[in-house]
């Protein structure tokens, strides 16, 4: 006889279908009752975020400039050549986004922002009204605003997990984590670098963060996460060509302390590339990756001890940036 | 320990017999426990498991059992291996491979497993061809979800 899906207790299905892709989740939300209202459960989804923050492969979402938005998985694995581990990186497409009603709203997101499994897209051109999807559930909400904005942070309020976004006059590529939303900026007269944070439960910006090195330098910073639970911070100075890599032991709204997780003085990075936009790091590896704009396009490196250095060319053109997905970056 | 004692007989639910190292049956958390509490002798009757399905069962145990003993397999060579080992499994199979790995609690085994069948199952058509799950939406509800789902990740 034949084993089907209906043979298996409802814990081994939850098991199964908390693996599937969310591009799929529509397809899942489509076949049956049972499984439309299992997938908004909220437990649910947790398992599945925390299923999908922990693969290998780490998803982005790429948006290509007057194109489209694609969701991309990366993978970083090991290849072995002369008994030296050796690495290399892949880039593949995972599905575009596309609505099922025509419209070109779709393809005119200009950024996103990632938060516990919803996503802030925001509109090119249209800067008081973007919308916030959840891919998971499949809900979106519009959110129209009085005036223009151009930059976003998004977070939640603890413990109810209520959703809010906040527009804000200034500032670099944020980082959402545990809610709240971290940037680095500068200060007018010391020029060091510190971190701020707003935090979204008591709608209010913390105190100035401290960075574990001298940024009064010349130098460019990039903020990541190491899955959802700490913040790693890269700094490439521009005058002795050093970069180094750090990540948080604790990170709260008014308080930071760090450990170094990498630090590498040659300057092919700093080579490399004209603008670093992203990174990641592999604790285990030792390795980070970082993303950005080198000669004419977008390009990845690899760097990790010893002096471990490799450069990838994504073949794609400059015009591209992506952002973290539920591989929360 | 002689050698006798490092070797463990594993019956299935159809009476076929696996005589197999302890080292590998031990990484079932089911069999273990069985061991530790000495309630069974050399032989284990595995109730719930078919001996088609045990046989593939020690494959994977064997396979990940010499891997961590010696470490001569690289993650990435052993990644592929379990990548072919589902490859080719029909969905039968597979389910009661999950079932298997679920009564023998082998967390590595239920995990990949659980992930061949996400993998190989994308759009609707499928969850209700290959899974055989009934459409019970009315068509009110079908309306409402598709509103719902017009945004998506899509080839």
């Amino acid at each position: 006889m034949k084993t089907m899906i209906s043979n298996l207790p409802s814990e081994l299905v939850e098991e199964i279908l908390s693996r599937v892709p969310v591009k799929s989740m529509g397809a899942v939300r489509s076949t049956c009752k049972t499984w439309n209202s299992l997938s908004k459960d909220t437990s649910f989804t947790n398992k599945q975020i925390g299923k999908a923050s922990a693969a290998r492969e780490k998803e982005f979402v790429m948006i290509k400039k007057y194109s489209s938005v694609y969701l991309v998985s990366v993978n970083l694995y090991e290849t072995h050549n002369n008994n030296n581990n050796n690495f290399d990186l892949s880039i593949n497409r995972r599905g575009q986004l596309v609505t099922r009603k025509t419209s070109y709203q779709v393809c005119n997101i200009s950024q996103v922002i990632y938060c516990d499994g919803l996503l802030l897209c925001v509109y090119r051109q249209i800067n008081n009204s973007f919308v916030v999807w959840n891919p998971y559930w499949g809900q979106r909400r519009w959110i129209k605003h009085q005036k223009c904005i151009d930059m976003f942070a998004f977070g939640y309020e603890k413990p109810y997990r209520q959703h809010k976004n906040l527009d804000i006059e200034y500032g670099k590529p944020s980082v959402s984590l545990k809610g709240n939303t971290y940037w680095y900026a500068r200060g007018v007269e010391s020029r060091s670098f510190f971190l701020l944070c707003f935090d979204f439960t008591r709608e209010r910006f913390g105190p100035r963060l401290a960075l574990p090195f001298d940024s009064n330098v010349d130098c460019d910073l990039c903020l990541s996460k190491v899955r959802e639970e700490r913040l790693a911070v890269l700094m490439r100075r521009l005058d002795t060509l050093e970069m180094e890599i750090w990540v948080t032991n604790k990170i709260e709204p008014d308080e930071v302390s760090w450990s170094n997780f990498l630090k590498v003085d040659h300057m092919k990075l700093l080579t490399c590339f004209s603008v670093l936009t992203n990174f990641f790091i592999e604790e285990e590896k030792k390795i980070a990756v970082v993303f950005g704009e080198g000669y004419k396009r977008f390009e990845a490196c690899m760097v990790g001890e010893n002096g471990y250095f490799k450069r990838v060319d994504l073949r794609e053109s400059a015009d591209i940036q992506l952002y973290p997905f539920s591989y929360a970056l | 320990m002689s050698k006798s004692e490092k070797k463990i007989v594993l019956k299935s639910l159809d009476n076929e017999a696996f005589e197999v190292e302890k080292a590998v049956a031990l990484q079932s958390q089911t069999i273990w426990v069985m061991c530790e509490d000495k309630c069974v002798g050399n032989e284990i009757p595995l109730e719930n498991v078919t001996g088609q399905i045990l046989a593939k069962v020690i494959d994977y145990c064997k396979k990940h059992a010499v891997v961590d003993g010696d470490g001569d397999e690289s993650s990435e060579e052993l990644k592929n291996w379990d990548t072919e080992f589902t490859k080719n499994m029909d969905q039968s199979t597979l389910f009661n491979m999950i079932l298997a790995a679920n009564y023998l609690n082998i967390k590595s085994l239920l995990n990949l497993t659980c992930q061949a069948v996400a993998d190989k199952t994308k759009t609707i058509d499928e969850f209700h061809t290959f899974l055989n799950i009934e459409n019970n939406f009315t068509p009110e509800e079908e309306a409402q979800i598709c509103q719902e789902n017009l945004w998506a990740f899509d080839d």
